[in-house]
């Protein structure tokens, strides 16, 4: 029987064309995923794969450990290409040369921005330019002083001491020195995996809201209902369809994005730290770990719009107001704006459209107390939405057994 | 084999769709006609389990057929008034899945779906999708998805409705073909649909069973007679205002007249046979025309 509801939801003219509609948007967001420039030693910027192969040669000469010797090397380097005449000159094609020489080591000066910039929550992009070798020793204990005093400073009233201890715990936990690789693959799959997820999230609500409501909108309920199984095994049938249309085409759409950035940008640097791209989170994770949740978090995100979607439309038998649920639930919390935002900030950090962009939500400071546990918001939405889900699904069987044909 | 109906009411806000019907129905083919908005379809619903009375009781063998829940609706067919199906399913599959939602093994399903197939004459485009098919076909499809479990209850709703002459006949011996052993009710507000096939004749008004019996029965308790008058033409508006007319046909005299009353309406009328179209007009002339010359 799932494979008769597998049929209804993508046999239809409506549902192949959803399709297309997700292929097409899938295929944009992975050109723009994978446009990455290169400035070669002539001061010519290519793209394409030509360029990532070329950037990625580049970076790779500076992995291995971030040592202190390394930071030290990297400040020297940008040192010399900043003295170079190319750097001092107001051609922009020999200011493109000097920068070309800057590309290995880009990643590793960005993160000296961050390290040695004059508050946490401020970035100068050339903050590098102004340091000198005797600096290098500073670049991790800045981290956590940058974090203590901003908690003491401006940060102070939006933590408790708990929470504040935690954040600076896990900022100290953070095994040094980090390891350092090319990590281009990964980081324009963070960059672009949100805008994959809500796509497919917006496009499995859609086809999910005509699972239950197609019933009565073709006027088959009275024939499915007054058949032995309907009640049982058909309305479990399409619980199970929704909950494989949701699984198989998430974890297509998402392991071939990330296969296709991967392949083509490299996978290399996936046991370095998250905080290579995003310095400031306070999760401890590798790459390839925050891969991992994003993942996962995006496909009980997915599964939960679903879920939500097909319960209003058993419930309603309408699949124009249960199409309209995962917009709602996606979109709505970007709407609350000024002081409700404020009250609601506690609550807006476990909405779902969070699940859907996991990979913004490791920069995030959202943390929970529970009972003397401090807790970031990322392990709670995973269970939380776990849970949500294992009961949202029976919800749909149970309302919709009951249905009445009148 | 026993369908008992005690008492049945159902209500929808204000409205009483059916009202403390009881009868008992066993083996055999039963024509339920009434006027549109008599509650057939409700009454059916119920029969189908897909909407519970608001008091009362329907047993099967003596259990209420809500509380055999499945273990009843494995015995039953049924073919709604609005007969809906998948578009984009071909006929094939659409009755697989059908037979899968019936409880059918996968082989027992394959069997009576070609078996089917042939019955209905649809085995030449049974890899046709639902959307391409006539509205004949789809009534016939219908009726195979109705037959795949070999029901013991058939319910047929306005089975006819929208069918061309030539596919009502077609579809009238059919489930003819198919009524044996069984209890099929078949509702409709076509007299002719269930004059020929009807063992009984349930007559619905409002909510209620207002006469049950055969064909004859129906025709012999009818209190009044059959006549076939010449009136002038021009003259044909009194007679209209004062007696039910069944049928009404120019002729080179005038126009012939079938007026129903128990007397002759005026000299020179001839008695006629009466037919259960009249009973029809008897019953619920005043509410709606009967269906006049459709076969």
């Amino acid at each position: 029987m799932v494979k008769y509801e597998l049929k209804k939801i993508f046999g239809r003219p409506l549902g192949r064309l959803t399709l297309l509609v997700l292929a097409a948007a899938l295929g944009i967001t992975c050109f723009f995923a994978l446009r990455v420039h290169y400035v070669n030693p002539q001061g010519q910027t290519e793209y394409g794969p030509v360029a990532a192969r070329q950037l990625r040669q580049a970076q790779k000469a500076w992995a291995g450990p971030l040592t202190e010797d390394v930071i030290r090397q990297v400040i020297q380097e940008n040192r010399a290409v900043n003295a170079s005449p190319e750097a001092q000159s107001d051609n922009v094609t020999e200011l493109d040369m000097a920068y070309s020489r800057k590309q290995g080591f880009n990643p590793i000066r960005d993160l000296l921005n961050s390290s040695y910039a004059e508050g946490f929550r401020s970035y100068d992009y050339y903050r590098a330019d102004a340091l000198t070798p005797d600096d290098a020793p500073a670049f991790y204990s800045n981290r956590v002083a940058l974090l203590e005093d901003w908690l003491s400073g401006e940060g102070e009233e939006q933590y408790s001491p708990a929470e504040k201890a935690y954040l600076v715990a896990q900022y100290q936990s953070l095994d040094t020195p980090w390891e350092m690789d090319c990590f281009l693959g990964w980081q324009q799959l963070f960059e672009y995996a949100p805008t994959v997820v809500m796509i497919t999230a917006l496009v499995l609500g859609f086809l999910s809201a005509g699972i239950f409501s197609c019933e009565a909108q073709w006027k088959a309920d009275a024939l499915f209902f007054s058949s032995c199984h309907g009640r049982d095994k058909g309305t479990a049938a399409k619980v199970k369809a929704g909950v494989l249309a949701v699984t198989g085409l998430y974890w297509l759409v998402f392991l071939a994005f990330s296969a296709l950035v991967l392949v083509l940008l490299g996978a290399d640097g996936w046991n370095c730290p998250i905080q290579v791209d995003i310095w400031k989170s306070l999760y401890n994770v590798t790459l390839l770990q925050a891969w991992l949740l994003i993942a996962v978090g995006g496909y009980l995100g997915c599964l939960f719009l679903s879920a939500v979607t097909m319960l209003v439309s058993a419930k309603t038998g309408s699949g124009m107001a249960a199409a309209v649920i995962p917009f709602v639930l996606i979109f709505l919390p970007a709407l609350l704006m000024g002081d409700m935002r404020d009250l609601l900030q506690a609550v807006l950090g476990l909405l779902p459209d969070r699940l859907l962009q996991l990979s913004r939500v490791l920069g995030y400071f959202d943390l929970y107390q529970i009972g003397d546990t401090i807790v970031p918001a990322i392990p709670i939405l995973l269970v939380l939405y776990a849970v949500l889900n294992l009961l949202l699904l029976p919800a749909c069987y149970f309302v919709y057994r009951r249905k009445q044909v009148k | 084999m026993e369908l008992t109906i005690t008492n049945l009411t159902r209500t929808f806000h204000q409205l009483t769709a059916v009202d403390r019907l009881s009868c008992t129905l066993g083996a055999g083919v039963y024509g339920l006609l009434g006027v549109n908005g008599a509650g057939k379809t409700t009454l059916m619903r119920m029969l189908c389990t897909l909407l519970p009375p608001t008091s009362g009781s329907i047993t099967w063998d003596g259990q209420d057929i809500f509380a055999l829940g499945g273990r009843y609706r494995r015995l039953l067919g049924y073919l709604p008034q609005e007969f809906g199906f998948y578009p984009d399913f071909t006929v094939q599959d659409y009755l697989l899945y059908m037979a899968a939602l019936k409880g059918l093994r996968p082989d027992q399903a394959k069997a009576r779906t070609a078996l089917l197939l042939d019955q209905v004459g649809l085995t030449q485009v049974k890899g046709r999708k639902l959307r391409k098919l006539s509205g004949g076909m789809k009534r016939r499809a219908g009726i195979a998805q109705a037959m795949l479990n070999d029901p013991q209850v058939l319910v047929l709703d306005e089975p006819t409705a929208g069918l061309d002459p030539k596919e009502r006949i077609r579809f009238r011996n059919l489930i003819s073909d198919l009524a044996q052993d069984r209890l099929v009710l078949l509702s409709t507000h076509i007299v002719s649909d269930v004059e020929s096939i009807a063992g009984e004749i349930l007559l619905m008004d409002q909510g209620r069973l207002i006469q049950t019996g055969t064909v004859s029965h129906l025709i012999a308790a009818l209190p009044t007679a059959a006549w076939l008058c010449q009136v002038p033409r021009g003259q044909e508006e009194a007679c209209l205002r004062t007696y039910p007319v069944s049928n009404l046909r120019p002729t080179a005299q005038g126009t012939e007249l079938r007026v129903l009353s128990p007397e002759p309406p005026m000299p020179g009328a001839v008695p006629d046979h009466l037919t259960l179209e009249d009973v029809f007009l008897y019953y619920f002339g005043e509410q709606e025309e009967p269906s006049h010359g459709e076969v």
